[in-house]
């Protein structure tokens, strides 16, 4: 086990306390700035109130790739068995004119009758209740072995920066089940336009001496925000759940 | 214009079939054809995806 550098655990604590606590109040602090406007319930919550733009959209989908998959575990798998990790770039490669033909299509679907998950979607358009609950529940268990591995990915990024045990892991994850059960989307929005431009120059700024510390903290950056928009992802499902059982 | 959207098939084709590029040679500055074929893939798909935005579409 590596021993603690006070600076790298510094810096990743002050970056994750920032991004915890804006994305936490980010519904508070939207008060404040929108007078008035209150939010919306879970169509809010879940889809920042259907009013991201291109900019934000291409920010949070950048956060959907950018996770502990594709920089821990298919560079783990390629330097296991090789080529045969190179699965992971077709699939991302036409997963694009994919989403470019059918999202179109959900998207207005989903707009139109004011739907939020693809459970709405299903129910609205074969007006069953069994299906809908099936599509939520497969939504949910599919998604589990994927938060299972960005679990894993927070723990290496922990335990790289010298901390041992469990209780650290346990921290970050109720921190950001509490960042995404009150910022909802806004949150991960917000903290990705904040945080990414850090996560991009980072290998810039190393260039300059003064700012060579930044080096030694970027991975554990870079792993940071996907973490919490796959939580994020994670409980958009759940919400799916509840809102079929309710 | 909607033939232009058969342009997005063109990815399928080029990466699904495998026995296509499973070789090492051209190598193109060192990696082997396996490699630099399936990563030239990506600046081409996103070309033929904006291609297609810009002047297919009406599915």
């Amino acid at each position: 086990m590596s021993t603690v550098n006070p600076w790298a655990l510094g810096v990743f604590v002050v970056f994750f306390a920032a991004t915890i606590v804006i994305g936490s109040s980010i519904q508070w602090i939207r008060k404040l700035f929108s007078r008035g406007q209150a939010a919306q319930g879970g169509e809010d919550w879940s889809l920042g109130g259907r009013q991201f733009g291109p900019w934000v959209t291409w920010f949070l989908v950048g956060g959907d790739f950018y996770t502990a998959y594709t920089v821990i575990a298919v560079p783990a798998l390629v330097y296991a068995v090789g080529g045969y990790g190179f699965f992971a770039l077709p699939y991302t490669i036409i997963v694009y004119p994919f989403i470019f033909l059918v999202m179109p299509k959900l998207w207005r679907i989903a707009q139109k009758g004011g739907h939020t998950t693809a459970a709405d979607i299903v129910r609205a358009r074969f007006n069953s209740r069994p299906l809908e609950i099936i599509v939520a529940i497969t939504g949910l268990v599919a998604v589990m072995p994927y938060i299972a591995l960005q679990l894993i990915g927070i723990r290496t990024v922990i335990q790289a920066l010298g901390l041992p045990g469990d209780i650290p892991l346990i921290i970050a994850f109720l921190s950001l089940a509490a960042y995404t059960w009150l910022g909802g989307l806004h949150a991960p929005a917000l903290t990705a336009f904040i945080f990414r431009p850090f996560f991009r120059h980072g290998s810039a700024a190393s260039a300059l001496p003064p700012l060579r510390l930044a080096h030694l903290f970027q991975p554990p950056l870079w792993l940071l925000g996907p973490q919490i928009w796959s939580l994020t992802t994670y409980c958009q499902q759940n919400s799916a759940l509840y809102k079929t059982a309710a | 214009m909607k033939f232009l959207n058969l342009l997005l098939l063109l990815p399928f084709l080029g990466l699904l079939w495998t026995p296509l590029y499973d070789r090492y040679t051209p190598a193109l500055f060192g990696f082997p054809f396996f490699y630099w074929y399936q990563l030239a893939w990506v600046p081409v798909t996103s070309v033929i995806i904006w291609i297609v935005w810009k002047k297919g579409r009406d599915v």
